[in-house]
């Protein structure tokens, strides 16, 4: 496993080091190529679940001068940002916290609204023991809380910046063993979903948070732990994912994108592209109310990122 | 059946042996087997065990060992997703039991499980202790699991550990399952041994039973049949056969000598009851061959009347003595044929004839199952037949010899029931027709049987009658017809018998002559004689002595004794040799004419004379005379007694007279009972007379007064 992953990981920095060149200088504002970005741990898997997609959408762009797709994948967000302040990618398809983040720190801008699974919008939900005597969110003081990892969005962006406009403010943890002072609320990072509702049922932290999604998932909440869990507060509905382009995109491109896109969930040919581009049902055109959430949550991430880290 | 251990039983038993020794050993082979087997198990069993054991704690040691280190990070970041994946993993192993991911202090961070239901409880089962004390990987056991644990570290802080334990009993089972099919392996392979085993003994069983059968065929049946042939043989039926088959091996050989001997026995049974059923000179049934059948008749006769004749040739001897065997055998071979052309004429289908040695012939005749008169008639015509036919005149060496035959008749039941009897009668009878003048048959009767009786009876009473002097001698002179003196006397012996009275000498004297009672007699009346004739002397006034005549039995000649007892008896009594006069029967010397001789000139050469008795009625004629030597003859008295009558008999006296005066020897006549026949005698010369006439035997009290 962890020489695989090894291998993985070589593989990837050997790509990135052979194919940067090349992509820097055919990218940028060469309007003959759309690429596709995406931030990801496993470039191997994301790529066959982006390259469907890219394909049905090419050949329909080529009345805007579009006749190649590419796919560019980058570490993390800073790369990713990077790579959209310099024309490196066009097109990016993120959830909500880190498409704000892109947007923030490259100027990228929303596209389009991402239904998946049939979900467009979710809530992050916080929960803690039954027998922990928290009740609300209001009682979270001097009391520690797990979120998932720093670039999440439903398990840290939201809720952090929910706690932050709760008057709260954060002090990350060590370790659960760790203990926070009274007028604080202590945060760990536990990586996953499931390392969250086990943390809260075995007492490691005293409250949990993650999407409503997930809550109802039995993988990442066993039953067993959500009965001994109640629910002490909620968010308001975000949207679940966004399509972000760059700043500078060709206008006649971007709007000749979202056509595609939307037209997309219509069309039987991109059936299969769709649900393999991570279980996509269909793209939507941005209303007020989600440019709100959207605004509300940049915002947020802007603070957190500002209060907490 | 009576048992007994046969070729094929010891052959069995020693069969049945050999099978015990196989199965005993196919019984040792199979425990020897079912213990090596056992060892075999249980060295696996053990070796398993340890191999397995070994395996596991190797495979535990190495597992809890990666687990640790996969461990550390996410224990260190209480990433319990990620501890309870790679427990999971861990557990997920076979025959693991339990995964225990805990703390430094020993409380449990996570066991695999989805709710973690035992989070930060403390270990407290038996081996918690030493796995929380463990600074190193440490393995402990129990009768369930294996227990391997792991401390987890990072640099020299233990931030807590690992366990996993696995299941003993799954690894029992294994190893029992291991040792399960190690065991039917085995077992399979004992089977297979057994089936070869099987087999083997089925092989020898099968051997066994072809040995027995060719034994069976080779040798025991060839010697049942030949032990059968000789059992065959020994009861009497030398026509078995035993077959070789045409085997050519050495019970082959057996077989065809033992088939050979077997002919060969059955040719010389046949030769031999030849030589034993028959006659060497004539071919005809032998005595044991006519008695076997005469007994088989007798059996089988229910009811049916035989007839047994003796026939005798009558006169035979006279034959043999004069012409010699050969002629005598002719003569018998003649009668023979003769008798068995009459008995094939007369005799009737069933009869039988033999000869029963010397002249005697026996012939059998069977009636029908009619009365008793059959029988007889039948046998009174073929005694007829043969009286007739054996009277006419037998050619020999070109003479005619004239025979007849006597023969004697017994009828079979009415004279006895026995083969024995009837012979004895038979014999009798036959007797008693010789007694009646030969040539002539007689039927049995009881009181045939009682004259036989009575001549036994005599023949006793004869035995011993001397000391008990009943028996006597009396002197009958002899005169000489010269001057009419007396010259001698003829001692003559008498028998008054208490009860019988006077016995007729004719009658004693053919007993003694018989039973042999005359060669003890004999010399007691020569001595008696000689005594007498000595006394004589000594009263006679006449100067000139008186000789004593005595006569002496063919038999007492035969004996060959007789000179040294005449010798003794002259010597005992002191009479002078030429006083005593021997007189002989004709028939006595001609016998044996060579040996006679010798023994007349002994005792002629002694002084003593010998006269020939009954000159006349022989066949040896005069010319005998001459080979003979003899100092006179007596003229018999049949001739004496019609000398007077019958021209003839007085030819041949005269000629007899004249033929002795001739050859130098001295003539008696006896039986001179008529002065004209003394006159007659005289005038022809006869030299000395004996008879009624001259004068009646007298005792010697009696003669001893005629001396005086």
């Amino acid at each position: 496993m962890i020489a695989s992953l090894r291998r993985t990981a070589l593989l990837t920095l050997c790509l990135l080091a052979t194919a940067a060149a090349p992509l820097i200088a055919l990218a940028g504002n060469d309007s003959g190529v759309l690429v596709l970005g995406r931030i990801s741990d496993d470039p191997k898997k994301h790529y066959e679940q982006l390259k469907p997609l890219l394909d049905y959408v090419i050949p329909r762009l080529a009345d805007v001068g579009i006749h190649e797709g590419r796919i560019l994948m980058a570490k993390d967000t800073q790369q990713m940002a990077s790579y959209l302040r310099r024309g490196r990618v066009d097109w990016v398809t993120e959830t909500t916290g880190t498409a704000m983040l892109l947007h923030q720190r490259a100027g990228a801008r929303p596209l389009l609204l991402t239904e998946r699974d049939g979900v467009s919008h979710y809530h992050s939900i916080f929960f803690a023991r039954r027998d922990s005597g928290l009740s609300s969110l209001d009682d979270l003081r001097g009391h520690s809380i797990a979120f998932q990892r720093p670039n999440s969005t439903s398990a840290y962006f939201v809720p952090a910046a929910e706690l932050l406009r709760r008057g709260f403010s954060l002090e990350i943890l060590l370790s659960p063993e760790d203990r926070i002072e009274r007028d604080e609320v202590g945060y760990m990072f536990a990586w996953s979903e499931l390392n969250i509702s086990t943390w809260v049922h075995k007492g490691l932290a005293d409250v949990g948070v993650m999407s409503n999604l997930d809550w109802a998932n039995p993988h990442r909440m066993p039953p067993s732990f959500r009965n001994d869990l109640m629910v002490i507060g909620e968010t308001v509905d975000y949207p679940r994912a966004v399509e972000m382009v760059r700043d500078g995109l060709d206008p006649r491109v971007e709007a000749r994108l979202r056509e595609v896109l939307i037209d997309a969930a219509g069309d039987p040919d991109a059936g299969d592209a769709l649900l393999r581009f991570f279980n996509t049902t269909r793209f939507m055109p941005m209303d007020p109310e989600s440019q709100k959430a959207l605004d509300r949550i940049s915002e947020g991430v802007a603070r957190v990122r500002a209060e907490v880290e | 059946m009576k048992l007994r251990m046969g070729l094929q039983a010891r052959f069995l038993v020693l069969m049945g042996v050999a099978m015990l020794v196989v199965l005993a050993l196919v019984a040792l082979l199979l425990n020897r087997q079912e213990r090596m087997r056992n060892e075999v198990e249980g060295v696996s069993r053990q070796a398993m065990r340890t191999m397995v054991g070994q395996s596991l704690r190797r495979q535990g040691e190495v597992a809890v060992t990666q687990l640790a280190a996969a461990l550390t990070n996410p224990l260190y970041y209480s990433d319990l997703d990620a501890v309870g994946a790679l427990a999971r993993s861990a557990l997920a192993a076979p025959d693991v039991r339990y995964v225990i991911v805990f703390d430094e202090e020993g409380k449990v961070v996570h066991d695999g499980s989805e709710d973690i239901a035992h989070y930060g409880r403390h270990m407290d089962d038996a081996m918690a202790k030493q796995v929380i004390a463990a600074t190193a990987l440490h393995t402990q056991f129990d009768d369930r699991v294996m227990d391997v644990s792991m401390p987890i570290l990072i640099g020299q802080e233990r931030v807590g550990g690992v366990r996993i334990g696995y299941d003993m009993q799954a690894m029992r089972r294994f190893q029992d399952q291991s040792v399960d099919k190690l065991r039917s392996r085995l077992d399979t392979l004992g089977q297979r041994h057994v089936i070869w085993i099987g087999l083997l003994g089925a092989g020898l069983l099968v051997f066994g039973a072809l040995s027995l059968w060719l034994i069976q065929r080779l040798l025991v049946r060839p010697i049942r049949r030949l032990a059968e042939s000789a059992q065959e043989i020994e009861a009497g039926h030398f026509d078995t056969t035993t077959p070789a088959d045409g085997r050519n091996d050495e019970v082959g050989d057996l077989m065809r000598a033992f088939d050979r001997m077997s002919r060969s026995l059955a040719r010389h049974d046949r030769e031999i009851r030849r030589m034993a059923y028959t006659d060497a000179l004539t071919g005809l049934a032998n005595r044991l061959a006519f008695r076997e059948a005469l007994d088989e008749r007798l059996d089988q006769s229910s009811g049916r009347q035989l007839a047994l004749l003796f026939a005798d040739i009558d006169d035979f001897k006279r034959v043999n003595d004069t012409l010699g065997h050969d002629a005598g055998d002719d003569v018998l071979l003649e009668c023979a044929h003769r008798i068995e052309s009459a008995v094939a004429r007369v005799g009737g289908e069933d009869a039988l004839l033999a000869r029963f040695g010397g002249d005697e012939f026996v012939i059998l005749v069977q009636g029908k199952d009619d009365p008793l008169d059959e029988v007889r008639t039948l046998a009174t015509k073929l005694a007829e037949t043969l009286v007739v036919d054996l009277g006419k005149p037998v050619e020999v060496q070109g003479r005619q010899v004239f025979l007849g035959t006597s023969i004697g008749i017994t009828l079979f039941p009415e004279d006895a029931a026995s083969g024995t009897t009837l012979m004895k009668n038979g014999d009798i009878a036959m007797y008693q027709a010789k007694v009646a003048g030969k040539n002539c048959f007689r039927f049995y009767s009881r009181a045939m049987n009682q004259a036989v009786e009575r001549r036994v009876h005599l023949e006793q009473e004869l035995r011993g009658a001397w000391d008990r002097g009943e028996l006597s001698l009396v002197y009958q002179p002899v005169f000489r017809l010269v001057d009419g003196a007396m010259i001698g006397a003829e001692a003559l012996l008498r028998w008054r018998h208490p009860e019988l009275g006077f016995v007729a000498p004719s009658v004693f004297i053919d007993v003694a002559e018989q039973s042999g009672l005359i060669e003890v007699l004999g010399p007691q009346v020569l001595h008696a004689a000689c005594s007498d004739a000595v006394a004589w002397q000594k009263t006679r006034k006449d100067p000139e002595p008186l000789f004593v005549a005595v006569n002496v039995s063919p038999r007492q000649l035969r004996n060959g004794d007789l000179p040294n007892v005449v010798s003794a008896c002259l010597r005992d009594t002191g009479l002078s040799a030429d006083l005593l006069h021997l007189e002989l029967t004709e028939t006595a010397v001609i016998g044996d004419e060579l040996h006679a001789s010798a023994l007349l000139s002994e005792l002629r050469g002694m002084g003593v004379r010998v006269w020939l008795d009954d000159f006349g009625t022989g066949f040896s004629g005069l010319s005998h005379l001459r080979r003979v030597p003899v100092d006179g003859v007596k003229i018999d008295r049949s001739f004496v007694a019609d000398v007077l009558r019958d021209p003839d008999d007085l030819a041949l006296t005269t000629a007899i007279i004249a033929m002795a005066h001739s050859l130098g020897i001295l003539v008696v006549a006896e039986g001179v009972e008529k002065e004209g026949q003394y006159s007659i005698l005289r005038e022809r010369g006869c030299d000395f007379a004996q008879g009624y006439w001259l004068g009646h035997p007298v005792t010697v009290d009696e003669f001893l007064q005629l001396q005086r």
